[in-house]
């Protein structure tokens, strides 16, 4: 099993998708592109990448912020703790939800449905 | 050219002057207009020798003269040297009807591109096809501005309908035509043929990919153009549908066709009981867009002789209104016949009519039409109604209960004043009801005490910046305080009629299909009853400002597009230019002036005055939105066209000489990448079939990484999630290296 290796939020894209850049020591990046929700302080934040507007507070917010914590559930859903928040984004039925590039190839992919398909890298 | 009938004599007599033709920079104009004809007039049987005809062709190429001899002349020369180069071993010329038309009309195409007519249902499939571009070139040029005339845009319109409908034809005759082609694979003439097929296929989807691919992707299978147009263009739509319910419910796809289907249920079963298609489809749409009983409109509708469009809208209105269907009933009779309650019993009129007035009325029914007592006993029957109206004028409770409106009675007398009143503060208070209380509370919190100040109102607008455009007007109304205020209301009245349309309900709809289409609906039956909540107020307003009672209802729903309903998931068919304007109760003044814009557009280009006289309205607005449809559609093919286009390939043809694979270790798909790139960038992912993707699916990302739709640009996950195909082959993004 591939990992998502720990370091900090270096960068933040948003556009259609929402990417988390240099995410791991190996410039790695999660592209989230499913409907996920920002948990900080104890309120839970819905965002909408494709409707981003409105939730770009919450999200700066996480900029530059140390990634502490990234794991993958049996369905699919990806759970990212970055600095105080927490970050959850569910696997979509028609579209992937979500997807991890590391530089060094290593690769993950929440494809439609949840099912998880892994590249563990050269 | 008329066609000169050939002459035997005549014909001797020019072919020998023909022969004598040597010193072609004395050749006179008439000569050479004769000899044209001769040419042309000649049959088979007379025709002068192929070997004569070099010469005339060569002298017609030197004439400096020929502007002079005339477009059809030349057409007819250029129509000759077509005969020639294809017949060199024939002895003897046959003109040939076909060749001459199509040289004439590749020579107008050039030249006078405006003055061409209409395509011949015949015409050659090639020919048909760059006709088609040169129009879609010229109506591109019209919409930037270089307008010729009305008639000619519209001429141009009309012929693109025209070869249009022949679409299916043109791609048969083009597949036949590459069926049998038994030559070299890599003959340019076959090249032109599948680009020609493919063009015509994006014209004919008017400029949809998806539906171009699919519509070929059958054909080669065997169907027939027209039947494959039919399925793609049915098969297309249906994906529109289901992701315009996807996105806009968030709800998966097989959830999403339950809801189409139970749409299409609900649809059908009206057309089933008599609605058109159009009145059973905003039925629908105002149903579900203003949350109201389709079944209970549809009882109402048979019971009481209404359409159930006109039943939705006093369920509408009513709802807005906070009134009983009665009271509503009574309160449009009252209304109508104000005029004539107004002075009843004598005097001059005073814009208030009494409930002694009334009694009156009803008192003395010899003396009024038996609708005027109809009306005054209707709204003495409800006296709730009546007492809510006498004291409206008054009234700047609006949020002090559900209802707008004092039930205890006041002064009796019910003023022009009141009425007005009354319809913008029952609308307030119904698209402020959800929000009455944060409003009464904004300021300082506590508990609702039933008293809106002017710091609550500041307080909720500063609270709620992404509050509904409607709900911040009319909170902004009433901030103004002056809550009647003339001026205020005029300036902005299109805001608050759209807002109340919106929320309140009505019988004005402005609905946009799917993400390109913006659809205007506009009930003109209920319009025309003035019975919808938009048509309301603006109709209070205008009478406020001492405009004419209809002015700007229209103006307001036509120009109001950035406001508007959604229903997604609507059948794909009513987005036809003709669902825009079926039904509708339009005045050509406003009609006119809701496509300003285009209408700009034909005076910027000299088309017209600026001032425009009354009774070229109607034909301005047709041709506004003719060009608008086609120019809209002719610029989106223009694009495609434009770009390069790869069409459904095998996986190995879309990827890039030199990119590396690498399959997934678990085998759910295979990413190739171009070399030397990282993360995302320069990279295919062909995926293998999940439940949403039973072929699979392909996700294109560009150099930075960004995963791209069909048109080669980033886009929603809807759009660069490509579904491979049953036949293994997909579609790739325009401008995809290959």
């Amino acid at each position: 099993m591939t990992s998502i290796e720990l370091a900090t939020v270096d960068q933040i894209i948003l556009g259609h998708a929402v990417s988390f850049v240099r995410v791991g020591d190996g410039g790695g990046v999660v592209t989230i592109e499913g409907d996920f929700t920002v948990e900080v302080d104890g309120e839970t934040h819905p965002v909408s990448p494709e409707s981003i507007v409105g939730s770009g507070a919450i999200l700066l917010g996480l900029l530059h912020q140390v990634v502490h914590a990234a794991t993958v559930g049996d369905d699919g859903t990806l759970t990212l703790t970055i600095g105080s928040a927490t970050v959850t984004v569910p696997p979509s039925a028609d579209f992937e939800a979500w997807t991890y590039a590391a530089e060094d190839g290593r690769r993950v992919v929440c494809m439609p449905g949840g099912e998880l398909a892994v590249w563990a890298g050269d | 050219m008329s066609r000169v009938t050939a002459d035997v004599g005549l014909l001797d007599a020019h072919a020998a002057h023909v022969a004598e033709l040597d010193h072609p920079r004395r050749l006179r104009i008439d000569d050479l207009r004769v000899a044209l004809e001769v040419f042309f007039a000649s049959g088979s049987a007379y025709g002068p020798r192929t070997s004569d005809l070099p010469e005339l062709l060569q002298l017609l190429r030197r004439s400096t003269a020929i502007d002079a001899v005339g477009v059809e002349a030349t057409a007819a020369a250029f129509a000759e040297a077509e005969v020639l180069a294809r017949a060199p071993s024939l002895d003897a010329w046959h003109p040939d009807d076909a060749w001459i038309e199509r040289a004439r009309r590749r020579f107008l195409a050039a030249n006078r591109p405006w003055a061409m007519e209409a395509a011949a249902p015949t015409m050659d499939p090639a020919d048909a096809v760059e006709r088609l571009r040169t129009i879609d070139r010229l109506l591109a040029e019209a919409r930037r501005g270089g307008w010729p005339s009305i008639a000619a845009v519209e001429a141009l319109v009309e012929e693109r309908a025209a070869i249009l409908a022949d679409g299916s034809v043109l791609i048969d005759a083009l597949t036949d035509g590459i069926r049998a082609w038994s030559g070299s694979e890599n003959d340019p003439v076959l090249d032109r043929l599948v680009a020609d097929r493919q063009d015509v296929a994006l014209l004919l989807a008017a400029g949809d990919l998806a539906v171009a691919r699919r519509l070929l992707s059958l054909v080669d299978a065997g169907a027939g153009a027209s039947s494959a147009f039919d399925t793609a263009t049915r098969e297309a739509a249906h994906e529109r549908r289901l992701g315009e319910v996807m996105d806009t419910d968030g709800v998966s796809r097989a959830e999403a066709i339950r809801v189409i289907e139970a749409m299409d249920l609900s649809i059908a079963s009206m057309i089933e009981a008599g609605l058109t298609p159009e009145e059973a489809v905003v039925a629908f749409a105002m149903a579900d867009g203003l949350d109201l009983d389709l079944g209970l409109a549809r009882r109402r509708a048979a019971k009481e002789g209404l359409t159930v469009v006109e039943a939705l809208a006093r369920m509408a209105t009513a709802r807005a209104l906070d009134m009983t269907d009665d009271e509503l009933r009574a309160f449009d009779l009252f209304r109508s016949h104000f005029a004539g309650f107004d002075n009843a019993q004598g005097g001059r009129p005073d814009d208030a009519v009494s409930i002694d007035d009334l009694r009156f009325v009803v008192a003395n029914p010899h003396r009024f039409t038996l609708a005027q007592v109809t009306a005054a006993q209707a709204i003495l029957d409800e006296p709730v109604l009546r007492n809510r109206l006498d004291s409206a004028a008054g009234n700047t409770d609006v949020l002090d209960s559900d209802v707008f409106g004092d039930t205890r009675p006041a002064d009796h007398l019910i003023s022009v004043a009141d009425i007005d009143a009354f319809l913008i503060g029952a609308q307030l208070n119904h698209v402020l009801a959800d929000h009455r209380i944060d409003i009464d509370t904004a300021a300082e919190g506590g508990p609702a005490d039933g008293f809106v100040s002017e710091r609550d109102l500041e307080a909720w607008l500063d609270a709620n910046p992404d509050a509904p455009v409607g709900v911040r007007e009319a909170v902004a109304h009433m901030l103004e305080a002056q809550l009647y205020d003339r001026t205020w209301l005029e300036r902005n009245r299109e805001a608050l009629a759209m807002g109340a349309a919106v929320i309140a309900g009505g019988v004005v709809i402005v609905m946009t299909a799917g993400t390109a289409t913006p659809l205007i609906v506009v009930m003109g039956a209920g319009f025309a009853a003035g019975a919808g909540a938009a048509g309301v107020t603006t109709l209070g307003v205008n009478h406020l400002t001492g405009e004419a009672l209809t002015d700007g209802l229209l103006e307001n729903s036509l120009s109001g597009g950035a406001i508007g309903m959604s229903v997604a998931g609507l059948p794909a068919s009513w987005t036809s230019a003709s669902a825009i304007t079926q039904g509708l109760t339009v005045r050509s003044g406003l009609a006119a002036a809701s496509f300003s814009g285009e209408v700009a557009g034909v005076v910027s280009g000299g088309g017209i005055d600026l001032v425009l006289p009354d009774d070229w309205e109607d034909e301005i607005h047709t041709l506004a939105t003719g060009v608008e449809i086609v120019g809209a559609f002719a610029g989106a093919v223009e694009t495609a066209l434009d770009t390069t286009i790869l069409w459904a390939v095998e996986p190995a043809e879309a990827i890039p000489n030199g990119w590396v694979s690498r399959t997934a270790d678990n085998g759910s798909g295979t990413v190739w990448q171009a070399p030397g790139s990282a993360g995302n960038a320069d990279m295919i992912r062909i995926m293998e079939p999940t439940d949403a993707y039973p072929n699979g699916y392909v996700r294109f990302h560009n150099a930075h990484g960004q995963p791209v739709d069909l048109t080669g640009r980033p886009g929603s996950r809807s759009g660069s999630h490509i579904p491979i195909n049953p036949d293994g082959t997909f579609d790739v993004p325009a401008g995809w290296p290959s």
